[in-house]
């Protein structure tokens, strides 16, 4: 019998080029709770979906109970006792808790045609409840349910099947501060039953809570594996841990004098149950940067600022004067883009020609009278838009699905300085873009912050300290944290996006 | 439990006070023609043969996808069979032959749409194209008159047992099925499943193109049953009846959505829908209405239905963080 | 990288090819099974033929365009032709009989755009009930009898027989409006919106682009040309026909489908082809006089293999693995 439950020993991942796991090492004991820890993108993610069979790896070996498995599928996965829940888990809305439990597995027989019976799973479900007893109405339609009712639902669901391992993937991203605890009791029993638990967060203080060791990644690499004690988690060291020494001069200069008019202002924001008294000030001449984690609130912030989404109170001021956004096109003609989060789909229109595409938010600049697109403009903009940006193309007749991340998004961002706005928004910039695409979009932005007012929001801190010049943190749709950047360092920003009570040093 | 008491005051069982209420109207208006036991099962046997031709339909809307082709399906079985009987065979082999072929239109369609990605709209309108052209073909584009039917197909359109027309009871048998294996087995289970979140049910592992598969192919098979029926009843195969039944057979399932299962299509309320309509055709002739008029009728009905749907649809996704033109 | 970018190209060359050719054979097979049918005047008569499927079929092409379906124009197309004879038969002038005509085709198409695009209902069923419904409004007219009273002498059959340089007039209006459609769909501001809400609605929303509007729009565009084409067949007949709208379903479908499937995307050029291919079989079909019913089945099998034919990958045989690899991952 090994030490272990699982060893995931040399594990290599590749996409296109980019390495997301580069000789990732992960041990977990039977009947521990470990957490995974690392910065978007630096592999743990990855890691999971290797494990749970839904990526198949290139290289390494994954060992359970000491012998060797391999995965290939989720089946496979399950058949090893690995059961994931994710971060969104999908249910079937109006299906009970217990036919969402047993969804799959109404019975052991193939024949879709054979008979099930809802009363045995209910008492099944029942009898499993017996065992975690947690507080979950099983009857009614999940849609009714609240976050930690469905989390619920999804963990027991993973519970119904032999579960020797259980991953949560950021399962508190949705949930209260009392819903968490009810999670975390659940944690604690299932670790007292012998289940090992892989826990995924961003949140510090909850690694000191429930777990009991952990792992960070960078890069797609472990960079360190440490036993947790209650309590006592050194959050400016793990920080540390996570972002590495590195921070090469991947970001263009601050702007050397403070920004000079208000072009934009956010005053007091609401949106109920995504964000809340959200309120600052974009100037021109400078960046200003919005940092949270992911389902912090920061996209519906985005979103909002651009009239994409109606905000439940608060007041934007656009030059001076209160504008109440009726719809994303009367935010472009107000002179606001928004460079969307979510690229793929939102952003670009992939089947798409790259000239179509930077063209379409503002086509009154490339049509006459009639309202007919004169081609030979529309393309010659186009072409100086592609060498603005250097993006690398062999033609604007490309279709913008077929370029690189990096490539894609600088079309979008084309897209918005076609419109000749004065106010950016730029959403995750960076996301699935590689590094040396990656500066040049910083380049871009720092060069139209010098006559526009330039937001960046994202969920990667180096990159929001890097770029602005202030910065506020979000934290469950609340400000916890703004200062000046150049008085902030990335573990001050970093663990007020983790917790709402970190030792505050006041500032600007 | 209290509310269980009164499961019948529940909204999802308006439909069926609306019935009621309907048919006490026409009672009213003209109790001549309806306020007797005879004339209710005549009601009951004339909707008989619509309910059976879109009883498969009803799954095809709960998972989501449309089927245009059932009408044509069914005016090619009703043909063939006309055929098949005017050759010389008995009503039972050549109804299974009808049935067989429906079945291959349905296997067509789930081929189109399962396995190479057709969206189901256009598929399903090039399968009814092919349907009605062979349906037109076997008659040279006119009706074939079956006047030997034979006693069998007579009993079944016209024989009442113990009063009830055995149309109908042959229907109810179908419906009862049906609804146990949409409510008893694993495939009704997923059905409704893969119309609510498909992706939900293929992480489960379940193999939710085979159910898409059945479903179609069932859809076909009882618009050709519903074919049979129908040469039955107008004692000859009619290779154009299908325009008939397009607007009949959504406006059904749409409606019957509103019962029961609130927002989702369901066999039993798909009868209910069918009564309803039977109800409405057979009241709105009776008081000398237009065909404008049950036409109007029969549209805002299935408009109804569908706001309904959709609105309960809206309501369980919620509305924060909706984008502004969704 | 590189490699894969040509192959993909070649893919859609490679379908523009087989579509041609397929063109090409069908017109040759016919040319030569039956003398008539290569001639000028038969050439004509397949456009004057194509020209109500076509023009119906390219208002459906903007319903498509925004990857909506509409199942209502050809049954809306019924009451618009219904309302045309009717006016015709009170003595209005067939002006004005067109013009309402076309207005309520529009009328019939906001319902269901706005059913569609601002209720957000289900587009499909939405659209037969409110189809539906103007089928049944238009037996209001004469309670489904033919209306011919008027007709001779109002003048509006000159619509179907004159011609200008020789070339009937039902086909000048089928390419004027295809050549408007053309700039429209294709050169214009419009277009763009069109399409970029085809292609990504969300991404389209996010470019400013009022998607509720457009997508009511291209509903009023294909009631209106339903009802264009309601008119073509009604002055062709010489009468009122409540019924004169069912054909055109499948067949309408069928030519946006099938030009869809050549060019990968909804258009114009790709319609209009379609329209002509699938009426050229028919017409080659009536001329060795075989049933209607045979050049229907035909043209729903043409649909079938259209669209096969864009789904078939040159060398799918090397990639097939590979996607297969893709899928499993993806189905995740």
């Amino acid at each position: 019998m090994s030490e272990y439950r699982l060893e995931m020993k040399g594990i290599v991942k590749e996409f296109l080029s980019m390495r997301a796991l580069d000789n990732a090492e992960f041990r977990l004991k039977a009947g521990e709770v470990h957490a995974l820890l690392g910065i978007n993108g630096a592999g743990k993610s990855t890691l999971i979906k290797v494990l749970s069979g839904v990526y198949i790896k290139d290289a390494g070996e994954i060992l359970i109970d000491g012998e060797k498995v391999s995965i290939n599928s989720p089946a496979d996965a399950i058949k090893a006792g690995i059961s994931t829940v994710y971060q969104d888990p999908q249910v079937i809305p109006s299906f009970t808790g217990y036919e969402n439990i047993y969804l799959g597995s109404e019975n052991d027989k193939k024949n879709v045609l054979s008979p099930m019976s809802r009363k045995e799973l209910r008492q099944k479900a029942i009898e499993l409840l017996k065992e975690f007893p947690l507080d979950v109405d099983l009857d009614k339609p999940v849609y009714m349910l609240s976050a930690i009712e469905k989390e619920i639902i999804a963990v027991l669901r993973a519970l119904s099947k032999r579960t020797n391992i259980l991953i949560l993937d950021e399962p508190t991203s949705i949930l209260t501060e009392k819903e968490k605890q009810i999670l975390f009791d659940l944690v604690r029993l299932l670790k007292s039953k012998g289940v090992s638990i892989i826990y995924i967060t961003h949140h510090l203080d909850e690694v000191s809570e429930i777990c009991d060791a952990m792992t960070v990644f960078r890069n797609g690499q472990t960079v360190a594996q440490l036993p947790v004690e209650q309590g006592k988690v050194n959050s400016e060291l793990i920080a540390e841990l996570m972002l590495g020494k590195k921070l090469v001069q991947l970001y263009p200069h601050k702007a050397e004098k403070p920004g000079t008019d208000v072009l934009f202002e956010a005053q007091d924001l609401n949106l109920e149950g995504k964000f809340e008294h959200i309120s600052f000030q974009a100037k021109k001449g400078e960046i200003y940067g919005i940092f949270g984690l992911v389902g912090s609130g920061i996209d519906e912030i985005s979103k909002v600022l651009f009239g994409a989404m109606y905000k439940s109170s608060g007041q934007l001021v656009v030059h001076g004067k209160p504008l109440e956004l009726k719809s994303t096109a009367h935010a472009i003609k107000s002179g606001i883009y928004l460079v969307p989060g979510d690229r793929k789909a939102e952003g670009q229109i992939g089947g798409l020609p790259i000239a179509t595409n930077i063209t379409l938010a503002k086509l009154q600049r490339v049509i006459n009278k009639l309202g007919l697109v004169l081609r030979k403009k529309e393309n010659s903009y186009a072409e100086d838009m592609v060498k603005q940006l250097a993006i690398a193309t062999p033609s604007i007749k490309k279709k913008v699905g077929e370029l690189s991340g990096g490539n894609q998004q600088k079309v979008v961002i084309g897209k918005g300085l076609f419109t000749e706005a004065d106010i950016y928004i730029f959403t995750e910039p960076t996301v699935g873009v590689d590094v040396g695409a990656k500066s040049g979009i910083y380049e871009i932005m720092r060069q139209l912050s010098k006559d526009a007012a330039v937001i960046i929001i994202s969920s990667d801190c180096e990159e929001v300290l890097g770029m602005a010049d202030r910065v506020q943190v979000i934290y469950k749709g609340k400000c916890t944290f703004r200062s000046a950047a150049k008085d902030t360092t990335l573990s001050q920003m970093l663990v007020h996006a983790v917790t709402a009570d970190a030792p505050s040093e006041q500032a600007v | 439990m209290n509310k269980k008491k009164l499961f019948f005051l529940r909204p999802e069982f308006a439909l069926v006070w609306i019935v009621i209420l309907v048919y006490a109207i026409f009672s009213v208006m003209r109790p001549e023609a309806f306020l007797s036991w005879e004339n209710l099962m005549e009601i009951l046997r004339q909707s008989s043969s619509t309910a059976v031709l879109v009883l498969g339909v009803t799954w095809v809307i709960s998972i989501g996808e449309i089927d245009n082709a059932f009408p044509d399906i069914a005016a090619c079985a009703s043909m063939l069979t006309a055929l098949f009987i005017r050759g010389g065979m008995s009503f039972g082999v050549a109804a299974l032959a009808a049935i067989a072929l429906g079945v291959a239109f349905g296997a067509l369609t789930s081929l189109l749409v399962i396995k190479f990605k057709f969206p189901s709209l256009i598929a399903t309108i090039a399968v009814s194209g092919i349907a009605k052209a062979i349906a037109c073909w076997i008659g040279k584009g006119i009706p074939i008159p079956v006047t030997t039917a034979g006693t069998l197909v007579y009993n079944i359109v016209w024989y009442k047992f113990l009063g009830i027309p055995v149309l109908f009871l042959l229907a109810l048998a179908l419906y009862a099925i049906c609804f146990v294996v949409q409510e008893k087995t694993k495939f009704g289970q997923y059905v409704y499943a893969i119309g609510e979140n498909p992706q939900a049910v293929r992480e489960t592992g379940v193999k939710s193109g085979r159910i898409m598969a059945m479903v179609f192919i069932v859809a076909a098979l009882f618009a050709a049953i519903g074919g049979v029926l129908m040469m039955g009843i107008m004692q000859s195969g009619q290779p154009k009846m299908g325009s008939s039944f397009f607007l009949d057979g959504f406006t059904v399932v749409f409606l019957g959505a509103v019962v029961f299962k609130m927002g989702k299509a369901n066999v039993a309320g798909t009868l209910i829908g069918a009564i309803l309509l039977g109800i409405l055709t057979y009241g709105l002739t009776v008081v000398g209405a237009s065909y404008f008029m049950s036409q109007i009728i029969k549209g805002t009905l299935l408009i109804l239905g569908v706001s309904v749907v959709t609105i309960s649809k809206n309501k369980q996704r919620g509305k924060v963080g909706v984008l502004t033109y969704e | 990288m590189e490699q894969a970018k040509k192959k993909r190209i070649s893919d859609e060359v490679f379908t523009i090819i087989i579509f041609s050719v397929l063109f090409l054979a069908v017109f040759f097979t016919f040319a030569m099974l039956n003398k008539n049918f290569a001639s000028v005047i038969n050439i004509l008569n397949i456009l004057k033929h194509v020209s109500v499927v076509a023009i119906a079929a390219l208002g459906l092409t903007f319903v498509i365009a925004v990857d909506h379906a509409d199942i209502s124009f050809y049954m809306s197309s019924c009451f618009s032709a219904m309302l045309m004879a009717w006016l015709i038969a009170k003595g209005w002038h067939p002006v004005v009989c067109i013009l309402a005509g076309i207005v309520a085709g529009c009328c019939w198409g906001l319902v269901s755009g706005i059913a569609v695009g601002k209720f957000k209902l289900p587009d499909k069923i939405s659209t037969i009930a409110i189809g539906s419904i103007a089928f049944g409004a238009a037996y209001l007219f004469s309670d489904g009898a033919f209306i011919y009273t008027n007709f001779p002498s109002s003048g509006i059959t000159s619509l179907n027989n004159a011609r200008i340089v020789g070339i009937p007039l039902p086909v000048i209006i089928m390419l004027a409006l295809y050549f408007l459609a053309y700039m429209v769909l294709e050169r214009s501001k419009y277009g763009r919106q069109f399409y970029a809400i085809g292609a990504n609605r969300k991404a389209a929303f996010f470019s400013g682009i009022n998607v509720n509007k457009v997508i009511v729009i291209s509903f009023v565009i294909c009631g209106g040309m339903a009802a264009m084409a309601a008119m073509i067949t009604t002055a062709a007949q010489g009468n009122g026909n409540v019924k004169s709208g069912l054909t055109l379903l499948m067949p309408c479908f069928s030519a946006v489908f099938i030009g869809n499937a050549v060019f990968r995307k909804p258009s114009v050029i790709g319609t209009f082809l379609g329209a002509v291919f699938t009426s050229m079989v028919q017409n080659g079909f009536t001329l060795m006089s075989v049933p209607f019913y045979i050049s229907d089945l035909v043209v729903a099998l043409l649909l079938i293999v259209a669209i096969l034919s864009s789904k078939f990958e040159l060398s799918s045989v090397g990639k097939k693995s590979a996607a297969a690899k893709g899928k499993a991952v993806a189905a995740q």
